[in-house]
């Protein structure tokens, strides 16, 4: 009988050796250990044996199924519920049906903008893209009949003699000090709009962020440390940069912030008319005027104020050669991003 | 403004190159935007005197010309051009000497002649177009020196981007004046007042008179008459610096006018003095209706806004702007009245707006002109004029008004300058960088009091001194710093982090971004209708010159582009509305959505087929996000779109649902979505959270047929009603049948569930046949069989 056992162990292991599939090993495991099964019957004549076989008999049939059991269970946990796929099978094919779609890049690069000027304490707000002219101009410090309006070339509405599309963000300078009191920093993202013919690197239509700050001793060393960390935070390395006396009405000092040119590392190409620089942003601590334009004191307050192009800086970020491309609803361009 | 280094460098003695100036100009706010090296002339292009002349003896059209190069030699040229004389200072090409157009001379033999080198004309010397004859030079040429260095050819032009501020820069030597306060180097200020030796005749008061009526407008008049001058053209020198500098050349006494502006930045302006009825200069505003012809051969019809130069009986210029067409400068001009005055800038900037007429006179007023140039620029140009036009300057100098010199001083304390540039600079540091720019400072304590100088019309306030400090310190001296200071808590607006939710939450969805103009034109404009559009003034084109009021037919636009017929694109942006009784017109911001996508089976209903259902399933979601439960849809049909659908929330309009195909493909369909977002986030409220009951829910599936004027938004909300314990009814299929017009089959599934208790099967049964009945009886249901 003993030797029956020993018949069947090696029967039993062979078979669920072979086993392949969950199904297989099921099937064995009802042979092997089910009602009908060869150790079920064995186990069932132990009563009739004497004493001393049922012992040694009993033990062996009993160690022979705990062995069974503890291989079947082990078997279970590795196999799959039908057999591993025998044929070819391609897995290189691509996917076919859920794809996402893509944030455009001025958004891309407009959250980043954001969120750097977030993390350093600033407010994010947005204006009217139709703005009066005592907003877009006046209060700025841009009087009518002065030659700085030559540097914006405008859009009138019709019909309205003091309706313009806004040629910078700055406009929010004044209308956001309305409700204000400071200590303040905020930007404003958004669309602005120039009388201009349009070319690679001109569009009559783009964006802008708007900063300002206004605090007790804010100095032009503060306006140029946030200029360079920004830069810092957005390339994520430092970049040579250099500062450039500029006129702006609504500044003084004026400043312009020009990088190093990012595609020939300041050696002159193309992109940046062989000067190796990049003019980014214009800048500079805003004019006492408009300080008393906005109800501040300027004997008691000073501030910067700077517009940032965000199509150039977007294109810089990702090495794009066309403004105009952008607006231009070009799905293949925008699926890049 | 383009600039001649050459003629810079009369005024600056500086060792710089061009590039390394550039370089300083710019860094210190006079933007040089390009350094342009104009072509060189070839070294052996020299200057040879013509001494005689022979017809060669085997051609009819060519001569012999002896040419004396200098040094002793004399060459043999043989020349085709019938314009040359003995005499004649001619550029010589020598042999090995290459032309403009590539050309290299070498010896030839011509007709059995040996010639050594070539005549040039001045397109073969790439001086311009002419190629009538040889280009003969002014007799003051000297000999055997390189053409280069008698014309100044291979010179360095300066691109200046110059800001309007700094109306002391738009001249030679303004330019050279500032280079020189930057570069801390001394520099030859121009002394041009006319000595006595140099005028003759009767007092300038004896020939013409002036007259000024409008003092404000007008704050200084000077003339200067000049008899016996020979109109001509204007010596080489002269008119290169004019081309290079972009100024077309006129004559000798034009030229000279213009050459004389760009040098000091005073315009000026030349009259025939023949042509001035009784000599006498009249300054005052145009009378209505008066009329002149301006030298570009335009008539302009003047107001008394319009500053004008008259005589006694008419306008001869426009004041600053342009001269007239009658008293100007001819072949035939013998006397000049010169002037050289200023006029009130805004005065200048209006007139030129309103006639269109900007010119390099208008251009330097409207930012203001130097009065204390006013004299000397004059002298300069009469000067010029008596030596290159052979004119007499008769004595003394017409100035009027009198001229009253008060001196205009700017205060600023030191310590405030330091502050504000964060900088540690010495009450005599920054005497010092003042002093450069002339702008001599007088130091009390911590008081600094500054004259400016006639020149400086920027500089008023205590700021504008700080900002020259910090461009003669240099703006890379100054060191970034992290601010310091209050901060407040600051996050996204409300609004902007629901914007960049949304359009996660599309990109998610497989839309793309785009981002499309704020205007379009009439066919947009008719193709959506929403109401009148705000209208821009001055358009680009046609085709832009509405401010959009929808987002739909810039979404269309891109869309029917694409070949694909399965893309989803949307556009949050902000759109605009005439307005009355505000300033502003109505400008909220607008999400549009937008898909190419196939049309359903033709058996389908409508709402399947139209791929309305899948547009409802996004506009749900969407909805759902701002947590808008009661939205309605109204058909609102339009001519153009298959289906044009508004959306309601709480009677107002927020939104529109339309689709359309085009003729050429009917199975493609445009389906588009747009949806006041500001609207949006005023009707959105907070998720309102309940615990899900614990109890088994039971689902249970009724599909049923009703006419198809029955719209389920009824049908939905009633169900709803009927009992608490219908938590859930979703309508999953909608079916047509040909046996049964007019009507649809609705297949909905509804969620049954108790708050307190599990249900038991017959309570659910009972619900179910009151549901049943409900249908029936309220909206003429039939069950369809199992």
């Amino acid at each position: 009988m003993i030797d029956d056992i020993s018949k069947l162990a090696k029967e039993a292991r062979a078979k669920l050796n072979k086993t392949q599939t969950f199904a297989e090993l099921k099937k064995v495991e009802g042979l092997l250990l089910g009602r009908h099964s060869q150790l079920r019957a064995i186990l069932g004549t132990l009563k009739k044996r004497s004493s001393e076989d049922r012992k040694s008999i009993g033990k062996a049939a009993n160690d022979l199924r705990q062995e069974l059991v503890k291989t079947i269970r082990e078997k279970e946990a590795t196999l799959t519920a039908t057999q591993p796929i025998s044929e070819a099978f391609d897995p290189t094919v691509s996917g076919s049906h859920y794809r996402f779609g893509h944030l455009h890049p001025l958004e891309k690069f407009i959250r980043k903008v954001e969120d750097i000027f977030v993390s350093m304490g600033f407010e994010v707000l947005n204006g009217p893209q139709v703005e009066e002219e005592k907003y877009n101009f006046d209060l700025l410090n841009i009087p009518k009949n002065h030659p700085a309006r030559d540097l914006m070339d405008t859009f009138y509405i019709k019909g309205a003699n003091n309706l313009v599309l806004r040629t910078h963000t700055s406009p929010m300078q004044v209308r956001a000090m309305e409700k204000r009191k400071p200590p303040i920093r905020l930007i404003v993202p958004g669309r602005m709009f120039r009388h201009e013919a349009t070319d690679a690197s001109h569009e009559a239509m783009f964006y802008q962020c708007e900063g300002l700050v206004i605090a007790e001793g804010i100095r032009i060393t503060d306006l140029i440390g946030t200029l360079v960390n920004f830069t810092q935070t957005v390339f994520a390395r430092p970049i040579k940069y250099r500062l450039r006396p500029h006129y702006y009405p609504f500044v003084e000092p004026g400043m312009d912030f020009d990088l190093q040119c990012i595609f020939c590392q300041g050696q002159g190409c193309r992109v940046c008319g062989q000067t190796g620089w990049l003019e980014m942003l214009g800048s500079g601590m805003v004019h006492p005027k408009v300080l008393k334009n906005m109800n501040v004191d300027p004997a008691k307050f000073t501030g910067y104020a700077f517009g940032l192009g965000i199509d150039r800086w977007m294109m810089l970020y990702y090495g794009i050669k066309d403004i105009r491309l952008s607006y231009s609803g070009n799905l293949e361009f925008l699926s890049q991003f | 403004m383009q600039v001649p280094y050459s003629w810079l460098k009369e005024y600056l003695k500086t060792k710089l190159t061009s590039e390394e100036l550039a370089e300083q100009f710019t860094l210190s706010g006079s933007e040089v935007e390009k350094v342009e090296h104009l072509k060189k002339l070839d070294e052996k292009i020299i200057i040879g005197e013509i001494k005689t002349i022979v017809k060669h003896p085997q051609a009819n059209r060519l001569q012999i010309a002896k040419v004396d190069i200098g040094k002793d030699r004399v060459f043999d040229i043989v020349c085709g051009a019938d314009n040359i004389k003995p005499g004649q200072k001619v550029p010589v090409a020598q042999v090995g000497a290459k032309l403009a157009n590539g050309l290299v001379i070498e010896a030839a033999v011509i007709r059995g002649y040996k010639s050594l080198g070539m005549l040039c004309a001045e397109d073969e010397l790439g001086l311009g177009d002419d190629h009538q004859g040889i280009y003969i030079l002014d007799n003051d040429f000297k000999v055997g020196q390189t053409l280069n260095q008698a014309l100044g050819t291979g010179d360095t032009i300066l691109h200046f981007a110059l800001t309007p501020n700094r109306a002391d820069c738009f001249s030679i030597v303004g330019l050279a004046r500032e280079a020189a306060a930057v570069l801390n180097i001394p520099w030859q200020p121009p002394k041009w007042a006319l000595a006595d030796k140099d005028t003759k005749d009767k007092p300038i008061a004896k020939h013409m008179r002036v007259s000024v009526r409008e003092q404000k407008l007008c704050p200084r008049y000077t003339a200067r008459y000049i008899k016996d001058v020979q109109v001509g053209p204007a010596p080489l020198w002269i008119k290169n610096r004019l081309i290079k500098a972009g100024i077309k050349s006129i004559n000798n006494i034009v030229d000279i006018t213009n050459y004389v502006m760009l040098e000091s930045g005073q315009p000026l302006h030349a009259f025939d003095a023949s042509l001035v009825s009784n000599q006498s200069i009249i300054v005052r505003r145009a009378r209505a209706g008066e009329k002149i012809m301006t030298l570009d051969e335009e008539v302009k019809k003047l107001d008394n806004t319009t500053l004008v130069i008259a005589d006694a009986k008419k306008v001869v210029a426009i004041a600053g702007v342009m001269g007239g067409q009658d008293s100007g400068i001819s072949q035939s001009t013998r006397t000049v009245i010169l002037e050289s005055a200023v006029f009130n800038p805004v005065s200048i900037r209006q007139t030129s707006q309103k006639l269109e007429l900007r010119t390099e006179s208008s251009h330097r007023f409207e930012k203001g002109v130097d009065m204390a140039m006013t004299p000397p620029a004059l002298d300069r140009a009469a000067k010029l004029i008596s030596e290159l036009a052979g004119g007499q300057i008769v004595n003394g100098r017409i100035d009027t008004p009198k001229q009253s010199t008060k001196d205009r001083s700017v205060t600023a304390s030191i310590t405030k300058i330091n502050d504000l540039l964060n900088t540690n600079l010495s009450a005599k540091k920054i005497a010092e960088y003042l002093g450069r720019l002339g702008l001599a400072a007088s130091i009390k304590k911590d008081n600094l009091t500054v004259k400016v100088p006639s020149w400086r019309f920027d500089i008023n306030i205590a700021e504008d001194l700080a900002e020259e400090v910090a461009r003669l310190h240099g703006y890379n001296k100054l060191k970034p710093t992290l601010m310091s200071g209050q901060l407040k808590p600051v996050g996204l607006p409300i609004a902007r982090q629901m914007e960049r939710t949304i359009k996660d939450f599309l990109v998610g969805k497989g839309l793309t971004e785009v981002m499309t103009y704020s205007y379009y034109g009439e066919e947009e404009k008719l193709l959506f209708d929403g109401g009148p559009l705000l209208e821009i003034a001055n358009p680009l084109s046609q085709e832009q010159k509405y401010m959009r009021g929808s987002l739909i037919p810039s979404l269309f636009t891109i869309l029917k582009k694409q070949d694909q017929d399965f893309i989803g694109i949307f556009e949050i942006g902000d759109v605009f509305r005439p307005k009355s009784n505000t300033v502003r017109p109505a400008e909220h911001r607008q999400l549009g959505l937008g898909y190419i996508i196939r049309e359903g089976k033709a058996n389908q209903p409508p709402e399947t087929r139209l791929q309305y259902r899948w547009l409802r399933s996004i506009v749900d979601s969407l909805l759902a996000e701002f947590n808008i439960s009661d939205p309605q849809y109204v058909n609102n049909p339009q001519s153009g779109w298959l289906v044009k659908i508004d959306i309601k929330s709480g009677g107002q309009l927020i939104g529109t649902i339309a689709i359309t195909a085009l003729p050429k493909k009917p199975k493609v369909l445009f389906a588009m979505v747009e949806l006041n977002f500001d609207q949006l986030l005023k009707l959105a409220s907070p998720p309102e959270v309940s615990e899900k009951p614990k109890y088994q829910t039971n689902q249970r599936d009724i599909a049923f047929w009703v006419k198809d004027s029955v719209q389920w938004q009824a049908i939905d909300d009633s169900l709803n009603n009927i009992s608490d314990l219908i938590t859930g009814v979703e309508l999953f299929d909608i079916y047509h049948s040909a046996e049964r017009r007019n009507q649809r089959s609705l297949a909905v599934r509804f969620t049954i569930q108790a708050k307190d208790r599990t249900l038991k099967g017959q309570e659910v049964d009972n619900l179910i046949k009151e549901i049943i009945i409900h249908l029936r009886d309220k909206f003429g249901a039939q069950i369809r069989d199992k």
